[in-house]
């Protein structure tokens, strides 16, 4: 009878609090979007099942090294490439390999909305610290602002990772920034909207002049040079970023850049949408702080695409009327590729059926990533 | 209770502008990458050219060596190339398949069939 008590002891059942519900819908709820609605579902489906596995109860304690806070768990080991900040550049290898920068090199003004955009990691900063964060944890709560989750994880697994007194925010950081970014499609529009006229969203921008083999190999070695020499914090991102692009452009290494574009970055996010789900685990994850981060997560990504929405138009002033460049654009400054871009196609293609600005939004988008990943640098080389 | 000092505000002034400084140093190289390009291979081409006259004085050869080719050129001699290469005409396989049908009806072969098949009287 007591070999029954303590198995009853053992079960799930047995262990159940409120919180655990709570965060089994929310992970049913990430699931049903990615199905139904197909918001991100490549990032929902592995982080909502993430987060049932994360929250299936049991009996803490008894040292059945099951937990992802658990030393000596597998999903703790799986867990040390977030915690230690291993996947995020491996994740921008694959992007960099999979990503053509010939918009943005043809033409480079539109890098400057990639960098207006990045004006709500910085005044998010500002506004966690105002809550009571810490600096740390503040700048790993602002960079949520960049609307890049392999960013934001870097960050907060540097800042925040409850290793330097701070507390651990890595789980609630990272569930915001990918929840945000799966959310672009809801939350940018109505900014679009209210900060463009009717005038202004049918702006024709000129098609993009060809570019050359040699320009697109020189890009990720300039771009290196450049940015890393003026931000080396950002170093591990940025740096799996051009090389995984001089991988694809080189065009000699055509086999490495197949795998880190495909085979690479499938199984990288496999193992950090769970784990990151994973890491949700009620007892962690439930505490008003979360609450705070998600509500300054939200703040951050509007003041992000309004930023860039605003030094768009402010561009405008000082261009000729046929050079103008459409403000929607500026919404995908934030580095949520190629989500936010897209987005900015529906809305041009809504207003002028004939409009098409994905190639022009994927300029600011992926140096969006850029800025992102610079700013993080810099958050990480003043407070880390 | 506000907890941000000046420090906090000189940090996310300071990271905007460097990271905008930063943006805006790429901008401008990339702005100006193709000229700087041109300017190679104009560099380049003149040197093929300068070669090649040399070579013309020093050989007495004919006058077109000297020519540095223009764009036009380019285009019209890689159009014969790719339409020599890829264009042209090829080898039939020869080989023959015959598809059994699956239904072998035809005006013509019904009509044999009724000439065959005449009433029996």
């Amino acid at each position: 009878m007591e070999g029954i008590f303590n198995f009853w002891q053992y079960t799930g059942f047995a262990n159940l609090t409120a919180a655990h519900v709570v965060m089994i819908s929310v992970g049913l709820l990430f699931i049903f979007l990615a199905i139904r609605y197909e918001y991100e579902p490549l990032l929902l489906i592995p982080i909502g099942f993430g987060i049932l596995i994360g929250n299936v109860p049991f009996l803490e304690g008894a040292g059945l090294q099951i937990g992802i806070y658990e030393d000596g768990s597998v999903l703790n080991y799986l867990y040390q490439g977030v915690a230690r900040g291993v996947y995020p550049p491996l994740i921008f290898l694959g992007i960099g390999a999979m990503t053509d920068f010939s918009t943005l090199i043809s033409s480079p003004r539109l890098m400057l909305l990639g960098a207006a955009a990045q004006l709500g990691i910085f005044l998010t900063f500002l506004g966690a610290l105002a809550l009571g964060f810490l600096p740390a944890e503040a700048g790993a709560i602002g960079i949520i602002g960049g609307a890049d989750g392999p960013t934001a994880i870097f960050l907060a697994s540097k800042l925040a990772n409850g290793l330097n007194g701070t507390a651990n925010l890595i789980g609630p950081i990272a569930i915001a920034a990918y929840s945000y970014m799966a959310l672009v499609p809801v939350i940018q529009p109505p900014i679009m909207r209210l900060l463009t006229n009717d005038r202004e969203r049918v702006i024709r921008m000129k098609p993009p002049r060809a570019v050359t083999q040699r320009e697109k190999i020189l890009f990720p070695i300039i771009g290196l040079l450049l940015t890393t020499f003026l931000a080396p914090s950002a170093l591990p991102l940025l740096g799996m970023l051009f090389f995984g692009n001089l991988l694809k452009e080189s065009t000699v290494t055509n086999r490495l850049a197949e795998t880190a574009r495909k085979a690479m970055i499938d199984i990288v996010t496999i193992l950090l949408g769970v784990t990151v789900g994973a890491s949700t685990q009620a007892s962690v994850f439930l505490t008003p702080q979360s609450m705070m981060i998600f509500g300054l997560g939200a703040l951050s990504f509007v003041i992000a695409t309004a930023g860039g929405i605003l030094f768009a138009k402010f561009m405008n002033l000082f261009l000729k009327a046929d050079d103008q460049i459409n403000p929607l654009i500026g919404a995908a400054g934030v580095s949520a590729v190629p989500d936010s871009a897209r987005v900015v196609q529906t809305m041009g293609l809504h207003y002028d059926k004939n409009n098409h600005l994905l190639m022009h939004a994927m300029a600011p988008n992926i140096s969006g990533v850029i800025g992102s990943a610079i700013a993080a640098g810099i958050l990480l080389s003043f407070l880390g | 209770m506000l907890i941000i000092t000046a420090d906090d505000l000189i940090l996310s002034a300071f990271g905007y502008v460097v990271v905008f400084l930063v943006l805006l140093l790429l901008y401008l190289v990339f702005q100006n990458l193709p000229k700087l390009l041109g300017s190679i291979t104009y560099v380049q081409d003149k040197a093929i050219g300068m070669r090649d006259m040399w070579k013309k004085n020093k050989t007495e050869e004919t006058e077109s060596h000297g020519e540095v080719l223009t764009g036009e050129t380019c285009a019209a001699i890689a159009m014969a190339l790719n339409l020599h290469l890829y264009e042209v005409h090829d080898e039939e396989a020869l080989t023959l398949t015959i598809h059994k049908m699956s239904k072998t009806y035809s005006p013509w072969n019904s009509k044999i069939y009724g000439v065959m098949n005449q009433p029996k009287g």
